[in-house]
Order: structure tokens, then C-alpha cells, then sequence
């Protein structure tokens, strides 16, 4: 998988990760480390460009809900603990989606990830970049 | 149609490797744009599960595709120790998430993903789990 990184501003700086690839568990914690450097610089807001992100398992999952625990300046949890690592995501979108993580163009299969798990919920999904920029 | 099979010595790297083996299988099967890439799911969560929690990081898997009476299955045979996926309790993804580890995380996305799984413990030990699209169904 390969991980481009750039600045955009929209109302706020925004961190555009760009996925190309399939994202499973050989390759998620990449991804995390990620965004613990962009956090590390700064970074207050994630849009993840997954246009070209092939595939995704429940490892890249477990990634998304960790980049989300970085912004939010939770303790990022343990990758291990699976759905547990999903329930602050899953409490914190009882309100709607969180606004820290959001997704740009997820292909069918990538979708398919997100809806099977109820993640959809919790990750708002756009595809126009100018307004997942706006959004945030 | 005969049954094609493939052996790896699997760790996580081995993944992308295994997902392009059955996806030439199922596509050549007749499995749709859908059917292939929820099957492709459903086996890397089952190939991710035995790798990770059946062997703790590498061990031998083989996989069997076949199709048989309009339906498409996938075998993941391994020699981990026993561990049936199908007696494992499903979380409900409605109520505040269930606290059943990253391999049950796994065992949902399965179950949505695929017609049927089958589980059996071969005569010479380890795991078999069959997962089964049917293809009519889904046309």
C-alpha cells in the first residue's frame, strides 16, 4: 500500500492521507503511524483519499478508529481488542459521525467494509474533495 | 469442476498473495464483480484469524476453491490448534459493541459476507472452515 500525505486548507488545515492499494493486516499499522506523525505536526483533521484503496479488512478498520483516537487525543487502544477498540467510535456516533476522520471516494469493496460493520455511521463519506474539505 | 488448491507457509504478508490466488479462482468460477470481492473479504478475515490467533504469527494454510450445484466454496485448512468460528457468538453492530476481539470482528464480517460456513476438524488435526457463496442466488 502506498501512503501520500499532503496540506489542503478548508475552513481549517486538513491532513489528506491518500491510500493506493489494499489495506489488511500486514500493512494497517503503517497507516497509524501515519497519523501519529501527522498529529505529532499538527494535524487537527484527517480526510482519508481512498479512491485508489482497493481493499480493506476489519485490520484497516481498526486502523481508521485509531487515527480517530490520535485526533481526538484519546489513549489510542490496544489493535487487538477488535470491537472494543470500535466502542468509543460506536458511543461517540450515537450522535452522528465523529469529525475528525473522514473518507474521500471509498470504492465499492471499501464501502462494502464500512456498511457490513456499521462503520458508515461513524465516518462520514464524501465525494466531492472541495466539500469533504469544507466539511470539517 | 475440478477443485484447485494452493498450500503457503502464511504470515501476513502472505495476504495480498492468497486474495490474488482465489481471486482468479472464483472470477474463472463465475463469481460477479460482488460475489468476488465479498468472497475475497470473507477469506482474509478467515486466513487473517488463522494466521494472527490460530498460529500467533506463521504457519502452513491451505486454501481450496471449488463450485459445485450453482454455489462457490472456499476452504482455509490449517494444522492451529482446534477453533470452530461457527459456535462463536456474532456482536450485535446496533447495540454499544460487543467485546469479542479483533478475530470476532472478523467472524461477523463473514457471516455477512458469505451464504454459509461450514466448520470441521480433519481427521489429522487443525481447522477446516468452508465458506459458501451461492452464486444463482446473487445474479
Amino acid at each position: 500500500m502506498e501512503i501520500t500525505v499532503s496540506q489542503l486548507s478548508g475552513r481549517l488545515p486538513v491532513t489528506v492521507i491518500a491510500l493506493r492499494g489494499a489495506l489488511d493486516g500486514s500493512n494497517y499499522e503503517e497507516l497509524i503511524a501515519t497519523g501519529r506523525t501527522a498529529h505529532a505536526a499538527g494535524a487537527k483533521a484527517i480526510l482519508l483519499d481512498v479512491a485508489e484503496l482497493t481493499f480493506m479488512s476489519s485490520a484497516g478498520l481498526v486502523a481508521l478508529h485509531n487515527l480517530y483516537a490520535i485526533l481526538k487525543d484519546e489513549t489510542e487502544p490496544d489493535p487487538e481488542a477488535g470491537w472494543a477498540t470500535l466502542k468509543t467510535v460506536g458511543n461517540a456516533g450515537q450522535g452522528g459521525a465523529q469529525p475528525f476522520v473522514k473518507l474521500l471516494n471509498p470504492q465499492p469493496a471499501v464501502m462494502r467494509t464500512l456498511e457490513i460493520t456499521g462503520m458508515n455511521a461513524f465516518f462520514e463519506v464524501h465525494t466531492d474533495r472541495e466539500t469533504a474539505l469544507q466539511s470539517f | 469442476m475440478g477443485k484447485r488448491s494452493r498450500q503457503w507457509q502464511a504470515n501476513l504478508a502472505s495476504l495480498a498473495e492468497m486474495r490474488e490466488f482465489v481471486e482468479e479462482c472464483v472470477r474463472t468460477l463465475g463469481a460477479n464483480e460482488s460475489q468476488t470481492s465479498d468472497i475475497l473479504l470473507a477469506v482474509n478475515e478467515a486466513v487473517t484469524n488463522s494466521i494472527l490467533h490460530g498460529y500467533g504469527g506463521s504457519g502452513p494454510v491451505r486454501i481450496e476453491v471449488q463450485r459445485e450445484n450453482g454455489q462457490l466454496s472456499v476452504s482455509i485448512i490449517d494444522l492451529a490448534p482446534p477453533f470452530d468460528p461457527t459456535r462463536h457468538t456474532t456482536p450485535d453492530i446496533n447495540r454499544p459493541l460487543d467485546d469479542c476481539g479483533l478475530g470476532g470482528m472478523g467472524i461477523h464480517m463473514m457471516r455477512e459476507l458469505m451464504d454459509d460456513m461450514l466448520y470441521h476438524t480433519p481427521a489429522e488435526g487443525g481447522n477446516e472452515l468452508t465458506l459458501i457463496k451461492h452464486l444463482s442466488a446473487n445474479l
